[in-house]
């Protein structure tokens, strides 16, 4: 697979403190890659140093093979970035906006781009209107339509549904996927809200007190962990001595809703579903938790 | 650099604040203006009286000249507000507005942005005392006619009206000079600061705290004021003197490029290095 960023050993300090220490990933083509970590974790620090926002005091930036502070204007030149709030010159147009930042990526003559990126963003018909008069997510809206201006190969959105309305945080999961998908872009996603993150992001990084906790494919990560049970059957107290006998190692309680809970790897659990069923309990309900927000709350 | 430029004058000529300078300074020579045409004679009176017993004075020494000197003397106080209101934001603003994240994540270098702004805060430095020039003198032919003109410095001289237009255009060409200087200190400011306030106070708290200096007559200060960009400020009025002292104000003028060089070489080293955390 071809890599796209591989940051090697990446550090930084703020006075005394530690932002960022000896971080290090590789996302490859075609990733959503998730970056995650509780407020103050080092996740923007991170992601400037990498957009050379911010110098590192120590390890490597590589960007499609290059080495970054060698090859910063034809690096930049292929990352689309949205990083943090999308602040633009609110005493101008979306269209003057764009048209501004296209020219600072070089390019002219671009007024057919910036109208099909706004269509894409669902704000053509607010071209004109000065970025004064936008909602939040609008702004973020008009933040992805920015990224996309010079047609990155790479793009970074650094906490893009900050101060998003569930409306507006559906649609940029949405737009994200069809960022992915669609238009084959790949994606570096750094957000704390870990719903969002689990639904879209098929490879994460979560970095905790600026150290990197765990890399690797979402899938399995989270295969790897323990699965928290949820069960409710026909016969709850049938049911709890049937499986305190088939799993004597694991600790099945019940409470008082007739719930019963354990904590058991992901591969017991077809097992309890086949133990209760031969010993003709039904299975009223069987839920598994084991997402995200466990899985970051564990590591974080 | 030529398109770096032209944004910055877009964004800079897209805001409100921009124009502010051209109305204060419109507002400003007007009221001078009218407040000389109705009342001069008494000010001329008041200048002169002292030497009544031994000059006579012939003709109107009330003219459009004179009064654009008087305009040009106090307008070198305001000036420098103005330019540094201007040229204190333009790199601070940006990193106040969070609009840097958008430009530097950019294929653009740093030098050369920075290189468009301090270009672009010089230009508008010179527009406005160009704007300055053109309102004085030219308003001043509306309320008054040309006629000779005196000038008190360490001498009196008497200057012939066909001898004075060059020296209006060399002392308002010294005078951008002179407040490029202001606008190269606010543009410092600014490349330290991500609130474009600070960069105006701490221009304007120099160029006062050096201008005291520059004319304290003691012998601590003597040694310092020749490196001081203050003490030179004022040497547009060189070029109305008689002769010319052309030493002094190629020596001033050396002076001034220095500094503006300094001050932009310094901002460079910061900005360049900076890490854009806002």
């Amino acid at each position: 697979m071809e890599k796209i960023l591989e940051v090697q050993h990446l550090s930084k300090v703020f006075g005394t403190v530690k932002a960022v220490q000896d971080v290090s990933f590789t996302v490859y083509k075609g990733d959503i890659y998730g970056f995650l970590g509780p407020n103050g974790s080092g996740k923007s620090t991170t992601i400037r140093m990498v957009l050379n926002l911010i110098k590192p005091d120590g390890g490597e930036v590589l960007l499609f093979g290059k080495r970054l502070r060698d090859d910063r204007h034809a690096v930049l030149s292929r990352i689309g970035a949205l990083i943090e709030r999308p602040d633009f010159y609110t005493y101008l147009s979306a269209f003057e906006n764009l048209n501004i930042l296209a020219r600072y990526s070089g390019i002219r003559h671009q007024k057919e781009r910036i109208m099909e990126l706004l269509e894409i963003v669902h704000l053509a018909d607010r071209a004109h209107d000065k970025v004064k008069t936008f909602s939040q997510g609008m702004k973020q809206r008009l933040g992805i339509a920015q990224t996309l201006l010079h047609d990155p190969d790479l793009i970074i959105l650094d906490e893009p549904v900050n101060g998003l309305d569930p409306q507006g945080i559906k649609d940029m999961r949405e737009m994200i996927i069809r960022l992915n998908s669609e238009m084959g872009k790949t994606l570096i996603v750094s957000s704390h809200i870990l719903r969002e993150m689990e639904l879209i992001s098929n490879r994460m990084i979560v970095i905790s007190k600026g150290k990197v906790v765990v890399e690797g494919e979402v899938r399995k990560l989270l295969e790897s962990e323990e699965q928290q049970l949820i069960l409710m059957a026909s016969d709850a107290a049938k049911a709890l001595e049937v499986l305190r006998m088939a799993f004597p190692l694991l600790n099945f309680e019940r409470n008082r809703l007739d719930e019963i809970h354990a904590t058991l790897p992901a591969t017991s659990i077809p097992l309890v579903n086949e133990s209760l069923v031969k010993a003709g309990i039904g299975v009223k309900q069987l839920i598994t938790r084991n997402n995200l927000e466990d899985f970051f709350l564990q590591n974080t | 650099m030529r398109n770096l430029i032209q944004l910055e004058f877009r964004k800079l000529f897209s805001r409100g604040v921009t124009y502010v300078g051209f109305i204060a300074i419109m507002l400003i020579v007007l009221i001078i203006q009218v407040g000389m045409f109705v009342e001069g004679q008494k000010l001329l009176d008041f200048l002169v009286k002292s030497m009544a017993d031994v000059f006579m004075f012939e003709g109107n020494l009330i003219n459009s000249y004179s009064v654009s000197y008087i305009i040009m003397n106090s307008l070198w106080i305001h000036i420098p507000i103005l330019v540094a209101i201007v040229a204190g934001d333009m790199v601070s603003g940006e990193a106040g507005r969070g609009t840097f994240r958008l430009l530097l994540t950019r294929p653009v270098s740093r030098t050369k942005l920075l290189t468009a702004k301090f270009i672009t805060a010089q230009v508008y430095t010179s527009m406005l005392v160009v704007f300055l020039m053109i309102l004085s003198l030219g308003l001043g032919r509306l309320f008054w006619k040309p006629g000779d003109m005196m000038v008190i410095m360490n001498t009196i001289n008497i200057l012939d009206m066909n001898d004075i237009w060059w020296r209006f255009f060399v002392a308002f060409g010294y005078g951008v000079i002179s407040m490029w200087v202001v606008a190269a200190l606010a543009f410092l400011f600014s490349s330290m600061s991500t609130n474009s306030l600070l960069p105006i106070v701490s221009s304007m708290s120099v160029l006062i705290l050096f201008t005291i200096l520059s004319n304290f007559s003691l012998g601590i200060f003597e040694v310092i004021k020749p490196f001081l960009f203050t003490s030179y400020l004022s040497g547009w009025q060189l070029f109305f003197d008689n002769p010319v002292d052309w030493n002094q104000i190629f020596r001033a003028t050396l002076v001034l490029l220095g500094h503006i060089t300094a001050f932009y070489l310094l901002a460079l080293q910061i900005f360049t290095r900076k890490d854009i955390t806002t």
